[in-house]
């Protein structure tokens, strides 16, 4: 009996609880929601009133971000795994949790592929995408392996150099003569129309739907209650940046560059030219994508292997490597090609998986967590009462 | 345990993207298995079946590895008994 004790002691000790601080959240949560949108840009398919669907995209970002956090918030320090297992029983949320471990990976293949093409197509146009593939996924796997506290503060550390460049972009594109704020006209020329079918489903999927992944990740949070204001705000941000980079690609590249090109931000940093003396920015855009995505497809994959912990009962760490490895396996076969890869994106398919794994699943936990915590709050009273009467 | 994850991550992944394909270009299963499977050493697909193998060998030397420690562990704990 002791035997075993001290051994599921020796798993607990490996298993032990990470905790992140509020600002490590709000930047996770701003890499999560600039990540891959950076490479592919979003709003597109409004034309040039893009910016203003990003703007309506984010309030509702932020009803989905309470939506999860009152999720999480009915039982603080339990992440989505469990929270699912409180509500229905093992068996049940095993079969759940692995379609979230598959959810969560295809996502995260998606996000290195649109990665991996931009590498392939414009800084290493010579090196295999398998090799740029391999060698990012055992950087990911060796910061999983260290856990959800070094990825925080590699967020943390780096975040800064996002808004950095953001800065850069608005002094030095309209110094090169690249703004042309026509493009911004006529705003809503075509009707609310355009606007909206930009915004459902596409947008609130991607990226603000993604954010399902803090209901894994809130559970890592000292006090939940006090962490609202910083997830808001981090939302609100992010929102804000994702519209501003919208504006700057439809005034500087204009709506028919901006649709025909495929890395927009990479293209829209090449018209940078100062003096002659100040050009050829890519290397800088090209970090900071390459921070966005490290940081987003590192925040799916944990999720991804929480979700394995949960099911096989072994601490995350040990499945970091193999998994790894096998979803640069997967990032590849996911699509032939480039063109390939973003017609499935767009794919209706692709749009029922996400609505039922981002909006359906948790809306029917939500609700069978208020009835349980009902019931319980009703029994507790129920029994206070007996006591007092006793 | 490791090896088992490896293995059902591997099938899961399969299936969602054999589903996404078959929906989306009407192919049949074998097709859609001859379409992502096929061997060409002179395009990068040598090194997809390298990392197949050495995500299932790593899951399956990580899975060696904690029995090891757990037997070590047990041997530990009975001798600290006597």
């Amino acid at each position: 009996m002791t035997v075993k004790n001290d051994a599921v002691k020796g798993t607990l000790s490996i298993m032990l609880k990470e905790n992140i601080s509020l600002t490590q959240l709000f930047t996770l949560i701003v890499n999560l929601l600039l990540g891959s949108s950076i490479i592919v840009g979003i709003g597109i398919d409004a034309q040039q009133n893009g910016w203003i669907a990003v703007i309506i995209a984010t309030f509702l970002g932020c009803g989905l971000m309470f939506f999860y956090f009152s999720l999480n918030g009915l039982l603080p320090n339990k992440n989505l795994y469990e929270i699912m297992e409180y509500c229905f029983t093992r068996k049940v949320t095993i079969v759940l949790s692995s379609l979230y471990v598959m959810y969560f990976l295809y996502i995260c293949s998606r996000v290195l592929r649109s990665f991996a093409e931009m590498i392939a197509a414009a800084i290493m146009p010579h090196t295999p995408m398998e090799v740029i593939l391999f060698s990012f996924l055992c950087l990911l796997s060796y910061i999983l392996y260290l856990g959800l506290e070094v990825l925080g503060r590699i967020s943390e550390i780096f975040s800064p150099y996002i808004y950095l460049f953001l800065l850069f972009l608005m002094i030095f594109l309209p110094l090169s003569g690249a703004v042309h704020l026509n493009n911004l006209f006529p705003i809503l020329g075509d009707g609310v129309q355009p606007v909206i079918k930009a915004i459902f489903p596409s947008m609130l999927v991607f990226p603000f739907g993604e954010l399902i992944v803090f209901t894994v990740i809130l559970s890592s949070l000292r006090d939940i209650k006090k962490s609202w204001k910083w997830t808001f705000m981090a939302v609100l941000a992010a929102g804000l940046q994702l519209m501003f980079g919208s504006m700057l690609l439809i005034v500087s590249l204009g709506m028919d560059a901006l649709q025909s090109s495929n890395f927009p931000v990479l293209s829209m940093v090449r018209l940078i030219s100062v003096g002659e003396f100040i050009e050829r920015l890519d290397p800088i855009a090209v970090f900071i994508i390459i921070l966005g995505v490290l940081i987003k497809s590192a925040l799916l994959l944990y999720c991804s292997l929480k979700g394995l912990e949960y099911i096989f009962r072994i601490p995350y760490r040990y499945f970091s490597f193999p998994i790894s490895i096998l979803t640069a396996v997967f990032t590849m076969f996911i699509a032939a090609n480039y063109g390939e890869h973003l017609a499935k994106g767009g794919s209706a398919f692709i749009y029922r998986f996400h609505l039922v794994m981002q909006f359906l699943i948790p809306v029917i936990t939500f609700i069978f967590l208020m009835r349980k915590t009902k019931k319980q709050k009703n029994l507790k009273g129920k029994q206070n009462g007996k006591s007092i009467h006793s | 345990m490791v090896t088992l994850a490896a293995v059902l991550v591997f099938i899961l992944l399969n299936g969602v993207i054999f589903a996404i394909d078959m929906t989306m270009f009407h192919c049949t299963f074998l097709e859609e298995l001859g379409r992502l499977y096929y061997f060409n050493p002179l395009f990068g697909r040598v090194m997809l079946y390298f990392m197949i193998l050495l995500g299932f060998g790593s899951a399956v030397v990580i899975d060696i590895r904690r029995k090891k420690n757990k037997r070590k562990k047990h041997r530990g704990y009975r001798t600290a008994d006597k």
